[in-house]
């Protein structure tokens, strides 16, 4: 019962957070479209007053009828790697332009092939066998679509 | 009967090698996610240069169709939709292949491609001039009112959750208000920032909103994110079929509704296959698996948007508008090669569209063998691949897919603002896929919205032009029966069942 009462107010939270958080977005487009042209301003204005209804709405909903609101899809797996993942990738990111496609690619590959969990215990071979995998990945992307899809890809400014 | 011939006339070794060759690459291509048709079409638009215009186009016509039904992989097995187009079919394509039925609904989305492709050829073929006369009925009031439709429609398939859809939709839209106005030429949102400039670009944005949430959750456990087949792969063929045919309704309704939306310029795949499947939920038997792994949700999804491929080009060769950006890429080939577009065409060359298309019919029949191949084995490799090797090939994908459009290296880095929002905001229970649409939408309803404003006002007749044109009123109540029906058929089959309880007991 403990859990159940726990669970319906994570969700409130949750919901009421979600609608604060559109309505206050929903207002700053109102008010900051007041600063365009009259035909500019018109649909940024519907929007920011569309998303405070709805996040009116929603709020009205979970105090009156929360039934019709079911809580998101439970949370599974570690948020811990999930961070280190999205961490990685704007690291990859930030470093595309400096070091060019191919070099922070294929680190990319390696560091976030490490960081996936394994049911069986690493070996220093697994270990070894992702990085080849991962940089002969990314060598046959570079090679497929610069050489012959003629697609450029970012190149490094670093060296 | 010059149809037939020309059939038998394009079946020489040499079309039929450039139309498989156009479709394996187009299906490997659109089986990467991240990488669209428009993506397909373009890279390989220099390699048609190389060959005569007919076989130049066949080639360019069946890489987007191939690309059109590649997209479904990424859809079905990883939940990644590098395209909005294929955004329906990881509705129910995903749930199968989590439960172990990847490869029936592989080969049940390569099956339901074939007859919508066939469909929109057919289509073409037949009424192409009265339907491009159809577009051009719509006017800018009727974009404003088929936006709101697609907008409507997805926040109305978020089950249970009719408020967080439409949040997510307006929040969409407000994403598309971001750059420079087409209405009034206005610097919105930018904040003197060069990337924001051009708006936020789609198929980026596309990539972040959907694939990167789900390459985050997938680091998250060392589990496997598909089970292990649960039937014999030989058997994937029949029981497709068997499943198609049992659904066959759906199939045909599916591929019309696909060629009807397909032939409205701008509105394209991602409109078609949410009309579609919202449409063959509301009439199926047994509509409350959809969602869950319905193979009608593949078939609706898949079946509408190779439809758009064929009818897509309808304008595109009879009004030189072209409907979607791969029509654009053909359009450029086309005037390459020298072929006048316009209403002469079909006079003056009408051999090179006769064998344009009986070359794109054999051509979609040959995605069956083709696409069933690849299907099987692209699925192997899936279900065989381990996450340490397939997470990172994910990213990999999502950054080259998000930068290979524009080659833009903000285009990245929007990819992984909007990715990070979108699953945090997940977590809320609001929905990312209306925010795609929202994007997508957002400018031509706002183009629509004001044009029709203008034309209202100048003509002393704002109302009449926004709710006194036959189109507008039509889709005025799909808007109303998208929103109204749903609650209103759950509440009636919730007392229906509750009577059978109250029977029961």
């Amino acid at each position: 019962m403990f859990q159940l009462k726990m669970n319906i107010d994570g969700n409130r939270a949750k919901n009421i957070l979600g609608s604060l958080t559109f309505g206050v977005l929903g207002s700053f487009m109102f008010y900051a479209s007041q600063d365009f042209e009259s035909a500019g301003r018109v649909t940024p204005a519907f929007i920011g007053c569309g998303l405070m209804v709805l996040s009116v709405l929603l709020v009205l909903v979970e105090f009156c009828k929360p039934e019709l609101l079911p809580p998101p899809t439970a949370i599974t797996g570690s948020l811990v790697r999930r961070s280190l993942f999205i961490a990685l990738m704007a690291i990859w990111v930030v470093a595309l332009p400096y070091f060019g496609f191919l070099v922070a690619g294929c680190l990319a590959f390696a560091i976030i092939s490490a960081a996936v969990p394994k049911n069986s215990n690493k070996t220093s071979a697994s270990v070894a066998l992702n990085t080849v995998a991962g940089v002969l990945t990314t060598i046959g992307f570079w090679v497929v679509l610069t050489a012959f899809l003629k697609v450029p890809l970012p190149e490094a400014t670093f060296f | 009967m010059e149809f037939l011939q020309h059939i038998s006339a394009s079946f020489s070794p040499y079309t039929l090698a450039v139309g498989t060759g156009g479709l394996f690459l187009g299906i490997l291509l659109g089986a990467l996610p991240g990488l669209s048709s428009t993506f397909s079409c373009a890279v390989m638009l220099p390699i048609s240069f190389s060959m005569d215009p007919v076989p130049g186009l066949i080639f360019l016509g069946t890489v987007y169709m191939g690309s059109t039904y590649g997209g479904s992989f990424s859809a079905i097995l990883i939940k990644t939709p590098g395209t909005p187009q294929s955004i329906t079919t990881t509705f129910d394509g995903f749930p199968m292949a989590r439960r172990g039925e990847g490869g029936l609904a592989l080969s049940i989305a390569c099956m339901a491609s074939v007859i919508g492709g066939l469909t929109g050829i057919f289509v073409f073929l037949w009424l192409a001039p009265p339907l491009a006369e159809f577009a051009l009925m719509f006017g800018p009031a009727e974009y404003f009112w088929l936006a709101l439709f697609g907008l409507t429609i997805i926040a109305s398939l978020s089950e249970g959750n009719l408020i967080k859809g439409l949040i997510s939709g307006f929040f969409g839209l407000a994403l598309s208000q971001i750059g420079v106005s087409v209405v009034s030429g206005d610097m919105r949102f930018t904040y003197e920032n060069p990337a924001l400039i051009g708006g936020i670009p789609i198929i980026p944005a596309t990539i972040g909103l959907l694939c990167l949430p789900v390459a985050i959750d997938l680091i998250a456990d060392p589990d496997h994110h598909l089970s292990t087949p649960l039937t014999e792969r030989s058997n994937n063929f029949l029981r497709a079929a068997k499943a198609i045919w049992d659904r066959k309704r759906n199939a045909i309704q599916s591929s019309l509704i696909g060629t009807l939306v397909g032939i409205i310029p701008a509105a394209g795949g991602a409109i078609a296959s949410l009309v579609a499947y919202a449409e063959a939920s509301r009439t199926a038997k047994k509509s409350d698996r959809f969602g869950d792994g319905d193979p009608g949700g593949i078939i609706a999804s898949e079946s509408a948007n190779n439809a758009t491929v064929g009818s897509g080009l309808i304008p595109t060769f009879v009004l030189g508008i072209p409907g979607t950006p791969p029509d654009a890429v053909i359009l450029g080939a086309m005037m390459v090669h020298g072929v006048q577009i316009g209403p002469k065409l079909f006079t003056e060359h009408n051999d090179i569209v006769l064998t344009f298309l009986s070359g794109m019919t054999i051509a979609t029949v040959l995605m069956l063998p083709v696409g069933l191949f690849l299907g099987r084995f692209i699925y192997s490799a899936v279900i065989k691949m381990p996450k340490s090797y397939l997470v990172p090939m994910v990213a990999l994908m999502l950054v080259i897919g998000s930068f290979a459009i524009q080659n833009n290296y903000h285009d990245i880095v929007i990819m992984l603002v909007l990715g990070i929002v979108a699953w945090v905001i997940s977590r809320f229970g609001f929905p990312a896929p209306p925010i795609v649409l929202g994007l997508l939408l957002g400018p031509i309803a706002e183009q629509g919205f004001a044009q029709a404003l203008m034309i209202g006002r100048a003509k002393d007749s704002v109302l009449e032009i926004f709710f006194a044109r036959p189109i507008s009123v039509a889709l005025i109540g799909c808007i109303l029966a998208a929103i109204i029906l749903p609650p209103l058929l759950r509440r009636s089959s919730l007392n229906r069942l509750r009577m059978k309880e109250n029977v029961s007991t």
